[in-house]
């Protein structure tokens, strides 16, 4: 247990002398961390917010929001409004985004590649479209509204499914790349979803991260699953972020010359912010190896 | 329409809406002037938060309430407090908790740190800062309020004049309201004026507490909060949303503060700098108090 923590220690010292001054590690901000959060501000460089709790918040709550992306780089997180769909995103979801883009003045602002609607029935989660040219061209569309009405392109981000989403004819890498080159969207790399996709799915996740264009990617999320019964691996944010995520990450931060932002996300079955702090050492150690390892563009 | 022309009542019922509408404008101006930009709040110490909600005595409440937890003062009879015998105040780092650990080697009772003057000093000196972010009003900002106050108070006093003056003149005595909505009306612009917390310091306070609102609604439903979260509970929302079993002495010690709610000793607190748990009577420690 000493061991593990000296070896700890020393990752993060070391980190702290070599990773690139400009990534940064930053965690998901939760109402259950704020206070571990705010004890803990000169280790934690930025905060993603969910976005969606804010879109009925009073007044009062989105001034406070505000207050808090003046103490620390703030950047919204969107989970409703279904940009990767070939229906219109949510005109009224995608307004109170812009209107809270405008009243907090966040760094950045992101979406899900997910649909989240059947008609006007919500169907309550993220949920993987069937990768195609058809969807494509709706994900675009609806990337030029949301740049139209915020003023800022969105970072899109990869999603976790445990179908592999029928009526399909691009894999996963491909149908990314084919929205990313066509729109100024970056990519949201969420590492621990093209963990789980690819064990749940039977391919290797580091020669999908090799075909993603990872030039467009500055932010990451890791996170932690569980496997369910049938053996699949379920990306519910409440566990630790397994080994082989922070590999991806150095492999990221090999192939990346551009700054990381990189967010550890938790959404349930805290543990001590300790926990949390140690999980940001291990990523900025992974990041700092990664770029001792930069491979040439 | 000349109002020095209306009759009586007539002139008593504007004199009233004058009063109340220049005094709203005055605190409206103020809170406007003392606003400024989106404030920057520094949490690395819970007790300039509780400083800012509340002034020194809550700030001194909310330590002995965060040393009891950490065990290192120990409660005893319900009203006595006595530093535990291993505490060694020495190894303490923070000079408030230090010293209120110092004031306790022998048994006293909880409010009378209010009269430690070297309590009050060590309290003190969060004001300063607090000041300077713009939270709480210095003598600028004093100043700045005593020129509007006065300003709306000699307004009142000399349009009530001019019509007293017009009344006597042609032989009416009923002036007695009319003297009485003035005085009010100037006392009433003296008071309202002088909140010890800026517009910004509210919106700090608010701000705090809408962030941590979650730490609040964790706090009701669990026992055994740790010493951190606890501080900093009370120290953003009072002692009255510290759950009776994270600190089962609340109500016995503090029993005003712990029934108050958590705005209770917000800007309606009076800003008597002498009177550091001003409220506090014999037996309990709760009134707002002055910093």
């Amino acid at each position: 247990m000493a061991a593990e923590a000296a070896v700890a220690a020393e990752a993060a010292a070391e980190a702290v002398v070599e990773t690139n001054t400009s990534d940064r590690f930053g965690i998901s901000w939760r109402p259950e961390l704020a206070a571990g959060i705010f004890e803990n501000m000169p280790r934690i460089d930025v905060l993603e917010v969910i976005a969606d709790d804010y879109f009925h918040a009073s007044a009062d709550r989105v001034r406070s929001l505000r207050t808090l992306a003046r103490q620390i780089p703030v950047m919204l997180h969107g989970v409703g409004l279904g940009m990767a769909s070939t229906a219109p995103v949510h005109p009224r979801k995608l307004a109170h985004m812009a209107r809270l883009i405008d009243k907090v003045t966040p760094e950045s602002w992101s979406e899900h590649l997910a649909f989240v609607r059947w008609g006007r029935r919500e169907i309550g989660h993220l949920a993987a479209p069937p990768r195609n040219e058809d969807t494509v061209e709706g994900t675009l569309e609806n990337i030029h509204r949301a740049v139209r009405l915020t003023g800022l392109p969105p970072h899109l981000e990869n999603i976790a499914t445990l179908l592999r989403p029928p009526a399909s004819s691009l894999d996963e890498p491909e149908w990314i790349s084919s929205i990313l080159r066509r729109s100024p969207a970056g990519l949201l790399l969420d590492l621990h979803n093209l963990y789980a996709n690819g064990r749940n799915f039977g391919y290797d996740p580091a020669l999908a991260l090799s075909r993603l264009p990872l030039d467009r990617v500055t932010h990451v999320h890791l996170a932690g699953g569980r496997l369910v019964d049938d053996g699949l691996l379920l990306d519910d944010h409440k566990h630790p972020v397994p080994d082989p995520v922070y590999e991806l990450l150095a492999m990221v931060a090999a192939r990346s010359a551009k700054p990381l932002t990189v967010i550890l996300e938790r959404d349930g079955e805290y543990p001590e912010m300790s926990a949390l702090l140690a999980e940001l050492d291990r990523a900025r150690a992974a990041v700092a190896k990664g770029r001792r390892e930069c491979v040439p563009a | 329409m000349n109002p020095f022309a209306l009759r009586g009542p007539e002139f008593l019922m504007f004199y009233f809406a004058l009063g109340a509408a220049l005094i709203l404008a005055m605190v409206w101006i103020r809170r406007s002037r003392e606003s400024g930009d989106d404030p920057r709040i520094d949490t690395s110490d819970p007790y300039r938060i509780a400083f800012l909600r509340g002034g020194s005595a809550e700030t001194l409440r909310v330590a002995m309430m965060n040393l009891i937890n950490r065990g290192l003062l120990r409660v005893e009879d319900d009203t006595y407090l006595v530093t535990v015998s291993d505490g060694r105040p020495s190894l303490i780092r923070h000079p408030l908790e230090r010293r209120i650990l110092e004031h306790f080697t022998a048994p006293a009772k909880a409010y009378e740190v209010f009269t430690d003057e070297e309590l009050k000093a060590l309290v003190g000196h969060y004001r300063a800062p607090l000041e300077n972010a713009g939270m709480l009003a210095g003598p600028s900002e004093t100043a700045q309020r005593i020129r509007w106050s006065l300003g709306v108070a000699i307004v009142l006093i000399a349009v009530a004049a001019a019509k007293i003056q017009i009344a006597l003149a042609a032989g009416r005595r009923n002036i007695g309201f009319l003297i009485v909505l003035a005085v009010g009306f100037s006392i009433v612009a003296m008071v309202l004026n002088f909140p010890r917390r800026t517009a910004r310091g509210d919106h700090a306070v608010r701000d705090l507490q809408n962030l941590f609102a979650g730490l609040k609604d964790r706090s009701s439903s669990r026992t055994g909060a740790d010493a951190a979260d606890t501080v900093l509970l009370a120290s953003i929302f009072g002692l009255g949303a510290v759950p009776a079993e994270a600190f089962p002495y609340r109500d016995k010690l503090f029993p005003q503060a712990a029934s108050g709610s958590t705005s209770s000793c917000g800007s309606s607190c009076g800003s008597s700098d002498g009177g550091g748990g001003g409220g506090c009577g014999g037996g309990g420690c709760g009134g707002c108090g002055g910093d």
